[in-house]
């Protein structure tokens, strides 16, 4: 159950956005994979790949990151499954030594940090984030600085749950420790500020972390708990209120009460979510910079506005200074323009707006390629149809 | 923006922990890009750990929260089928994590720091641990 149970076979780049030393590069490891099962291997790790970079806010990300698989070879299949928490008495050779039961607790699958590390730094020295799977189909898997999950049917909803920690510093949504009725001491938030961008203990308008993705009739706060000794029994927001509304939403960051969440629901509450508009602005913000300076995207038109000099478009803090105003579908929270009337290329500005007008009214898609200006948008540098 | 240009390399330290307690295991120059620092400054009330690049008189040039390391609760999923987690309290966790942070020049040392909330303003955060980061952020 150390590193003399398997050998590490190599490496390959399953998503190339560039060099990795200005991408991010993430870095998947496997264990409990017998050389006969590297071809499943493979599989998994696509799996994991395509339901990370398939997902909000990742889709629109992709040309940041790059990902590399290190085939790591283990002499025994699967993984450690005590029988002191109820598992199958099984006990695996593995690479990386992944065992079900840390702590005690049965489904918290694990494996030896410091080997995971190594590997990776000798493989990918540029790593931003390590994730490992492991070759079992029992429910399992934890975070921290390796992410680490099983081949359960959820279990990738997990690993990014977990990335929403470790790697972009989101706090849990979720209102209770250990759950909800099983603990009297998570009533009420204690004082201070939490230090992550997904939830608060100040619910104020004015001073509100996340006050800029917030409509002005999004009533602050916009639900509270009415019962301090329970997780709120709400389903959804109130009526009238659209379930993708930014506003304060009673009972987070373990806390029944006086600590709030951007919306109703998120990745960081319920793993079958997408990330809020909060988290997924926190992760384009940490990942924007690895994105090359001309980005190209495709999508159909949701929005076209063209309006006067001067009027842009957007919050202060992440302005849109332009004349021509375009958002697409795959790009939600996002907006993109650029100034008509700037300089000597006129004509193909009107071109591009020409283009824009007829994909909008035929909801047909467009290639845009845009030059980064903030981290929710984006000057249009060309604008091509599709087929 | 940081305060100073980064040079062009990173520095990736490695470090494990059991409890709070926090040994430095390796520090190496990687020509890797930085995620971008969290917030500088107005953090006086905040609740959490995270790390500071700090220069030799105490100013912070880059910062990170942490989320994970140092806590003492796990995660895991809470019950047979559905998509909630819970986290458990556990004493004495053990563990290994990374911390990439750019080469800056003025790097002086790295700051573990606890931030204890508003009630405990006066004081400030607690810092946990120091490691020096000499010859310009270890590069
Ligand atoms: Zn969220």
């Amino acid at each position: 159950m150390t590193t003399s149970d398997g050998r590490v076979v190599g490496t390959t780049k399953i998503v190339d956005a560039g060099d990795p030393a200005s991408r991010w590069n993430l870095v998947v490891l496997g264990d409990g994979y017998r050389e006969t099962e590297l071809a499943d291997y493979a599989t998994d790790v696509k799996s994991f790949t395509d339901g990370l970079l398939g997902s909000v806010p990742f889709s629109s990300l992709r040309q940041a990151i790059n990902v590399f698989r290190v085939d790591v070879v283990s002499t025994d299949s699967g993984a450690d499954d005590p029988t002191t928490c109820g598992g199958t008495g099984a006990v695996a050779a593995t690479y990386l030594d992944g065992t079900f039961c840390a702590n005690g607790l049965d489904r918290l699958l694990v494996v030896d940090d410091a080997t995971a590390m190594a590997v990776a730094t000798a493989q990918v020295p540029q790593w931003h984030k390590i994730v490992v799977s492991v070759n079992s189909t029992k429910r399992g898997g934890s975070g921290g600085e390796v992410a680490v999950f099983s081949q359960a049917s959820d279990s990738n909803q997990v690993a990014l749950h977990e990335l929403g920690h470790s790697a972009f510093g989101l706090a849990d949504e979720y209102e209770y420790l250990q759950g909800c009725g099983l603990e009297d001491d998570h009533n009420r938030h204690p004082p201070g500020e939490p230090a992550q961008p997904n939830v608060t203990t100040n619910a104020d308008r004015a001073t509100l972390k996340w006050r800029e993705l917030v409509a002005s009739a999004t009533p602050l706060p916009t639900t509270t708990n009415p019962d301090c000794t329970k997780c709120d029994p709400r389903t959804g927001p109130p009526a009238g209120v659209p379930a993708s509304a930014v506003g304060a939403y009673e009972g987070a960051d373990h806390f029944h009460c006086g600590a709030f969440r951007p919306q109703f629901t998120c990745r960081m509450r319920f793993v079958d979510q997408e990330f809020c508009a909060v988290c997924a602005r926190r992760i384009r913000q940490v990942l924007n910079p690895f994105l090359p300076s001309v980005v190209e995207t495709t999508g159909r038109v949701t929005f076209l506005r063209v309006h006067d000099v001067g009027t842009g478009f957007g919050p202060p803090s992440d302005f849109l200074d332009v004349e021509v105003v375009v958002q697409l579908d795959t790009e939600p929270g996002r907006a993109f323009g650029f100034q008509l009337r700037e300089g000597t290329t006129e004509v193909v500005r009107k071109g591009m707006l020409d283009t824009l007008r007829t994909a909008f009214d035929r909801n047909s898609p467009v290639r845009v390629d845009y030059r980064r200006t903030g981290i929710d948008n984006g000057v249009l540098v060309r604008v091509a149809d599709l087929p | 923006m940081a305060l100073s240009e980064p040079k062009p390399r990173a520095v990736r330290l490695i470090f494990e922990y059991e409890g709070r307690e926090v040994r430095l295991v390796s520090s190496e120059a990687v020509d890797a890009l930085v995620p971008p620092t969290d917030q500088l400054d107005g953090y006086d009330d905040h609740l959490g750990v995270w790390v500071e690049v700090r220069d030799a008189d105490g100013r912070p040039l880059h910062r990170r929260v942490l989320t994970g390391p140092l806590e003492e609760t796990v995660e895991v999923l809470a019950d047979d089928s559905g998509p909630s987690l819970r986290r458990t309290r556990v004493t004495g966790r053990r563990g290994g994590f990374a911390v990439l942070v750019p080469g800056f020049a003025e790097a002086d040392h790295l700051s573990f720091l606890s931030g204890v909330g508003s009630t405990a303003r006066a004081e400030g955060a607690t810092e946990l641990a120091r490691f020096p980061l000499g010859g310009g952020g270890g590069s």
